[in-house]
């Protein structure tokens, strides 16, 4: 059944994505037009429209990103408790499954999103090599701050980082997704404020278990900020280390969200 | 015939000052059509909805076909809302192989045939139907189910004479006389000729329980005009 959840879940998602995606694939593609027009062609007007319509992708694609990162919450919204609810919460299958197909689905919506907009940026913006530009000049500058090649521990400084942003976001995504299942499944009035109220609570929370966790690392002797010098290698290892504990905090964390989403939805259903 | 739906006990309301059902206890046997009969604010919508699972309850059980709310009990439920439910962007076809992909008792052959019938294309989003089309797709999808037990929120409400003929005709004529359904309505007059058992309610609490005819041969008059005799003493 999970596997049929998923699919139902793609179906109902992939339309937004697809609309979100291609709109700024269109913003992007002008850009790019105009840029190799104005490269070639020198005209004051078309360098114009090239820089206007950088301008234009620049702000869809602003716009699409964040679409794309409030869809989850969105679309649990409309599928868990608007209109759509009545269908969902009356098929024959368990909250666990429902849930668990919907993490799926927003792990392969963070996948997308990092894989299409950094491919729609590089064509927008004209320059497969942006990337390359980008690296080439933060490992320059700390090459003459260091004296060191850091060439591959920026490569896994990013990679780490990189998981670790994905892990907020899922994170964040599922904080916000419980508050408003608390706020509207706990509460019979102002459902709207207690959701608010709700999601204020957890994530009070969990930012003071936070500073419980960086007090932890700080204090375990497993990195070290103060000692650091210029040792700028080692700062970076630190900072790997210190992201790393965090993300796994932050994983927990989602798996809480998860469980607590999935157990009021289970017992304290109250679909208006 | 034997018990199909089993309330007892059942406590729900929204909130401190406002209880819908204090101790709700009724039962209902299974190939009957049921008529939910009462004003409006009476429970029937609230008292659906918990025997479709969207509503829990605070207190006391509720079992159907021997099990309680969960994935056994909605396998066999068939759920009619007064809302349109589906993701108005998917296709008909799309809903179509949902309702395959989800319940094993969904006759696809029986809703193809009715949406030939209707002239609804399956290959137009939802979003493109009328009101009353998109009402019809969701009747369709419903009742091509072989349910044990079919929930039919309000199935005639705001909508036009033709189309109430279209869904009493539609219930009918796809209803397993081994099944129950059970309709929730305040238009009594439309739907009293298909009644077996009506089930009169007010402010959550159940007035009445009776066999249609039985209950006309007694006092005399229709179902329509017992309903407003009893409501009219409250």
């Amino acid at each position: 059944m999970v596997g049929k959840l998923i699919k139902n879940e793609f179906i109902n998602r992939e339309h937004t994505l697809l609309l979100a995606f291609g709109g700024t694939f269109l913003t992007a593609l002008v850009s790019f037009l105009f840029k190799l027009l104005s490269d070639n062609v020198d005209n004051v007007a078309i360098e114009l429209l090239a820089n206007f319509s950088m301008l234009i992708f620049i702000c869809v694609i602003v716009v699409a990103a964040v679409v794309c990162f409030f869809l989850p919450v969105i679309d649990y919204r409309n599928r868990f408790f608007k209109d759509q609810a009545y269908l969902t919460h009356t098929l024959p299958v368990s909250p666990v499954s429902q849930m668990i197909a919907r993490v799926v689905m927003d792990i392969f919506t963070v996948i997308q999103m990092y894989i299409v907009f950094p491919l729609l940026f590089v064509l927008g913006m004209g320059s497969k090599d942006i990337y390359s530009t980008i690296f080439d000049w933060v490992k320059r500058f700390l090459e003459l701050f260091t004296g060191e090649n850091l060439g591959n521990k920026l490569i896994v400084t990013l990679i780490i980082w990189g998981i670790a942003v994905v892990v907020q976001y899922l994170n964040n995504m599922w904080m916000l997704i419980l508050g408003y299942t608390a706020g509207h499944s706990l509460f019979n009035q102002n459902k709207k404020v207690m959701s608010v109220v709700s999601f204020i609570a957890y994530y009070m929370a969990w930012e003071t278990l936070l500073s419980f966790v960086s007090i932890g690392i700080n204090s375990s002797g497993l990195i070290n900020l103060e000692n650091t010098g210029n040792n700028i290698s080692g700062l970076i290892d630190s900072l790997n280390i210190y992201v790393i504990v965090l993300s796994v905090f932050q994983l927990v964390m989602f798996v809480v969200s998860i469980i607590l989403t999935t157990v009021i939805c289970k017992k304290k259903l109250n679909i208006e | 015939m034997s018990t199909l739906v089993s309330i007892k006990g059942v406590k729900k309301g929204y909130g401190v000052k406002k209880i819908i059902f204090e101790d709700l206890n009724l039962e209902i046997e299974s190939g009957k059509i049921v008529g939910l009969l009462g004003p409006n604010g009476s429970g029937k919508t609230t008292l659906i909805k918990m025997l479709a699972g969207i509503l829990s309850v605070e207190k006391g059980k509720i079992l159907i076909n021997g099990n309680e709310i969960g994935v056994k009990s909605k396998s066999e439920v068939a759920y009619l809302s007064e809302r349109i439910y589906f993701n108005e962007s998917l296709k008909v076809k799309q809903v179509i192989n949902l309702y395959k992909d989800f319940f094993k008792d969904f006759d696809e052959d029986r809703a193809l045939e009715m949406f030939k019938n209707l002239n609804i294309d399956i290959n137009t989003t939802i979003k493109k139907l009328s009101k009353g089309n998109k009402e019809k797709v969701q009747l369709i999808m419903v009742m091509s189910r072989r349910a044990k037990l079919y929930l039919l929120d309000e199935p005639i409400a705001g909508v036009d004479p033709a189309a109430r003929d279209f869904i009493l005709h539609t219930i009918l004529k796809n209803y397993d006389s081994e099944a129950t359904i059970l309709i929730s309505t305040h238009l009594i007059t439309d739907v009293e000729e298909i009644l077996d058992e009506v089930i009169f309610i007010r402010e959550g609490k159940i007035l009445l329980q009776e066999n249609a005819d039985k209950l006309r041969q007694e006092k005399g008059q229709s179902i329509n005009e017992v309903f407003r005799e009893v409501f009219k003493s409250w």
